[in-house]
């Protein structure tokens, strides 16, 4: 379906406000879907995506809906958007008579069984046949492909039609869908952090819109990108790291992938704890030193907001294309000095990128995350070079930073070297009475040992530990059954509330 | 029940009258109740008056007015919420609860319908991701409940959100001004399959589809009319949460030392052999002291360490595991003599080896199974 341009405009502005923006627009990240690999990638003017062998532009992908399925035009030179078609898994007639078929005169003969040869393969890809024809020839020169049962010759044609037929779908890069995909290819960028996992800490942390989050995490921003997208704008989530001053912060770039909008990334803040500890105890100074029941002082805003001005300009947002998820390892380009600065003057939005010019994520948050300190020491994101709203934003920043300083209502932990007590402990004093927190960890002993230290001791109630389950199922007629691979790298999750200080007692230290 | 712009400015606001707050005594024991001027919760420790609470912020303990036990008085969440609702049918669970937010794409300003509406367990859950500009139309073919359920979702603060419709929707589907408006349907019904093509008719293209069912029949039939009306992209998977229990335990690592409860047992056995039952007192208050040691632990929570998971293991309240030693003397301050087994001994010799870890593993019992998860997306056409 494409887009007039004359509704261009008026759907740039709707994105602003929906919650699922309908097509894809420059500047957006998708996911280009190829079955077996998923490939995160920012559409701009330059950029490519690759099918097949070789590599295509993204300009066709522009003003499609999300959702699109593409393959390649009858020249072979372009994406063409096609319609898609309902699974024939249904379509075999089940046990209208009996199947005599099966495979017990079936010997392995390798590569005896195909009469077509590699270069009679290449030779038709050369020759442009489609996908569905070379199929349906290895079909037809299969010696053993007659004996074999219908559920066989089916799961044969599958097999075929992975590797020949080439279609892709473009879709949404919301922080699930990511996690997935990085599950999949390069789990380390994200920990190895899976979907039930990351699902499970939103909901026991009670992320939602209007909370005010705290996440310290080693999984590339995947958990902070999640939490923003829940909160929608309302509400804040500060990024944390530990270590005290100077400590370089961990990656935290893949926020930038899920399309956010403005007010949700003004929702974003970095900072590192010791910094949240110091204001947290600056705010118990002015409150007289006990539990106050009383927001932030309106003193503290418009430094907040020149802190924010200046931040914004470090902070502002390169439209690199993401190294896609699953390619073969790329040549790091070297960092562009002076890149963030760049930008900020620039209000503009794309910019031509060539695709070998491929940042790590890392490079660019620290790069941003180093200047911060030297200038303001608050990591406040701006909405950068993405259509910056102008007049309205700082009355947004001062309004909302408020939602990025503690105390905190919601927590989430997932630093895997870090231990869950020492972590726990550590924060602690930055969480509000009632605070709900989930900390998660690929081992079981540190999460045990840390419940074992915290139950009883009046700090947190209410901790369960557990460990996630997950089995993906096959189904099909006649043939369904758990899939024969399971992963089991779920982790483990301590789950608590953190309690009220006692009366009488001095605050949490 | 939900975070709002006021718990977003003000995090630490106090209890007051008019809050729903979970009463929480222990991990498997919870229930709420609404702050009442005057109002009274009790338990068998007592009563807990509610004007004790107003004025402190959540997370606040509250003591009986007996001054022998507690409680926790924490704020309400949906995973709060599915803990100490009223089943009024089976509901889902925090492991479920999650994937089917997460996979179903919602977030604020999200339309999602649901059927049935049930015990209102997923409903709250929904409410609070599409907040606050979304919305829930949930449906329940049971008159009552759908009433009960109304009247609960807007006693918690939910109830802006959520539209709760009588309808039996295996029957007649979706109503009609459903159309393409739905990001997402969840589908919670014996015959899901009958259902597919309505949602299909309400799911906007690239919306999401979800139907939980606990039985594998009822997956392929979904599955199969999922393929046939403009669905795609079909999974179908299991999640659980295995809980965990944390204990201390004592290991022996002394592999010379012959086992204590060996040699108790022959203390003992000897002892009454020679004195004919009259160390029965000293046997009795050795068992005592041990059980006394067990019932400590019992009896202090939910008061003192509250316990943190089914089936808990006695924290260290417990004692050290007696030695022959201490056996010995028991013996001998009721008179008997000891017996030939048990010579007085240097204690560090007697005294076994052992490592009080700090251990962890599954709770024997739990959940195997709740259903099967399908998730499904709606087709973008071409044109």
């Amino acid at each position: 379906m494409a887009m007039p341009l004359a509704l261009h405009g008026f759907y740039i502005c709707k994105r602003i406000m929906t919650a699922f923006p309908a097509t894809v627009q420059v500047g957006d990240t998708v996911i280009f879907d190829v079955g077996e690999r998923q490939a995160v990638v920012t559409i701009d003017a330059k950029s490519d995506v690759k099918l097949g062998k070789a590599y295509y532009s993204t300009a066709p992908i522009v003003g499609c809906p999300y959702g699109s399925m593409f393959a390649l035009s009858a020249d072979g030179k372009s994406l063409e958007r096609i319609e898609h078609t309902p699974l024939t898994d249904w379509d075999l007639p089940v046990d209208t008579a009996p199947d005599t078929r099966n495979n017990a005169e079936l010997v392995d003969g390798g590569c005896d069984a195909q009469a077509l040869c590699t270069a009679d393969i290449e030779a038709m890809k050369a020759e442009g046949t489609a996908g569905a024809d070379i199929v349906a020839a290895l079909t037809a020169n299969s010696v053993t492909f007659a004996a074999k049962t219908e559920f066989s010759q089916a799961k044969y044609k599958k097999k075929k039609a992975k590797k020949y037929i080439q279609i892709a779908t473009v879709r949404r890069p919301t922080a699930l869908a990511l996690c997935q995909a990085y599950f999949t290819s390069t789990p380390v960028k994200t920990n190895y952090l899976r979907a039930d996992t990351l699902a499970l800490l939103l909901n026991l942390a009670n992320v939602a819109a209007h909370a005010r989050v705290l996440v310290v995490e080693a999984c590339g921003g995947l958990i902070t990108a999640a939490v923003a997208e829940r909160l929608g704008g309302h509400g804040g989530v500060v990024s944390a790291w530990a270590g005290g001053v100077g400590t370089r912060p961990p990656p935290l770039g893949l926020w930038r992938n899920i399309n956010l909008s403005i007010a949700q990334r003004a929702g974003i803040r970095l900072a590192p704890l010791h910094q949240l500890l110091t204001e947290q105890a600056q705010q118990a100074q002015q409150a007289g030193g006990h539990c106050s029941c009383e927001p932030v002082p309106a003193a503290e805003q418009p430094q907040a907001a020149v802190e924010a001005r200046a931040a914004e300009g470090g902070a502002a947002e390169p439209m690199d294309p993401k190294p896609a998820v699953g390619s073969p390892a790329h040549q790091p380009q070297q960092q562009v000095e002076g890149h963030a600065e760049q930008q900020a003057q620039q209000a503009q939005q794309s910019r031509p990128q060539q695709r070998d010019q491929q940042q790590e994520g890392a490079q660019q948050i620290e790069e941003e995350a180093q200047q911060l300190p030297a200038r303001t020491g608050n990591g406040a994101l701006q909405a950068g070079g993405r259509g910056r709203v102008p007049g309205t934003w700082q009355g947004q920043r001062v309004e909302q930073h408020q939602r990025l300083q503690p105390p905190f209502n919601s927590c989430i932990l997932a630093s895997a070297t870090l231990s869950p007590l020492a972590l726990v402990r550590h924060v602690l004093p930055l969480l509000a009475p009632s605070a709900t927190f989930a900390v998660h960890c690929p081992w079981q002993h540190p999460l045990a040992e840390a419940m074992d230290a915290l139950k009883g001791q009046s700090q947190v109630a209410n901790l369960a530990l557990s460990e996630s389950w997950y089995r993906e199922m096959q189904v099909l007629p006649m043939r369904t059954h758990p899939s024969m691979n399971m992963n089991h790298g779920g982790g483990f999750i301590l789950s608590g509330t953190v309690l009220a200080p006692q009366q009488g007692q001095p605050p949490q230290q | 029940m939900l975070h709002s712009a006021d718990s977003a400015a003000n995090p630490t606001r106090p209890m007051a009258a008019g809050d729903l707050v979970v009463v929480y005594e222990g991990f498997d024991n919870m229930k709420s109740t609404r702050i009442v001027a005057g109002g009274m919760f009790q338990n068998r420790f007592g009563g807990f008056p509610h004007n004790d609470w107003i004025g402190r912020p959540f997370g606040s303990k509250a003591i009986s007015k007996k001054g022998n036990g507690w409680i926790l008085l924490l704020a309400p969440t949906p995973e709060l919420w599915t803990n100490v609702l009223r089943h009024r049918t089976q509901i889902l669970y925090a492991a479920d609860i999650a994937m089917v937010v997460a996979l179903l794409e919602l977030r604020p300003g999200a339309v999602v319908l649901e059927t049935g509406t049930g015990s209102g367990s997923l409903t709250h859950s929904l409410a609070r991701t599409i907040a606050p500009t979304g919305h829930v139309y949930t449906f329940e073919y049971h008159e009552q409940r759908a009433a009960l359920a109304a009247e609960e979702f807007k006693a918690n603060g939910i109830g802006h959100l959520v539209t709760v419709t009588h309808r039996d929707i295996e029957l007649g589907g979706f109503p009609e001004d459903h159309r393409g408006k739905a990001d997402a349907v969840f589908l919670d019904l014996p015959k899901p399959h009958l259902v597919v093509p309505s949602a299909a008719r309400c799911v906007r293209p690239d919306g999401m589809f979800c139907s939980f069912s606990p039985c594998i029949e009822q997956v392929q039939r979904t599955c199969e009319a999922l393929n046939a009306n403009g669905f795609r992209d079909m999974r179908t998977l299991e999640v659980l949460l295995r809980q965990l229990e944390v204990s201390r335990q004592p290991l022996v690592t002394d592999m010379e030392a012959p086992p204590q409860h060996q040699q108790q047992q022959g203390g003992r056995k000897k002892q009454q052999r020679r004195q004919g039952g009259g160390d029965a007192a000293a046997v009795g208050g050795d068992a005592k002291r041990q059980k006394g040691a067990d019932g400590t632990a019992a009896a202090v929570a939910p008061g003192g360490d509250v316990p943190s998971a089914e089936g808990e293991a006695p924290t260290a309240a417990v004692g050290d595991v007696p030695t022959a030693q201490e056996e010995a003397a028991t013996a001998a301050v009721n008179g008997s003599e000891p017996a030939p087994e048990q010579q007085p001994q240097p204690p560090q010799q007697q005294r076994q080896q052992v490592e009080r870890q700090t251990v962890s593993k599954p709770v024997p019992f739990g959940r195997g199974h709740t259903g099967y998860l399908t998730f499904a997306r709606r087709v973008v056409a071409l044109a």
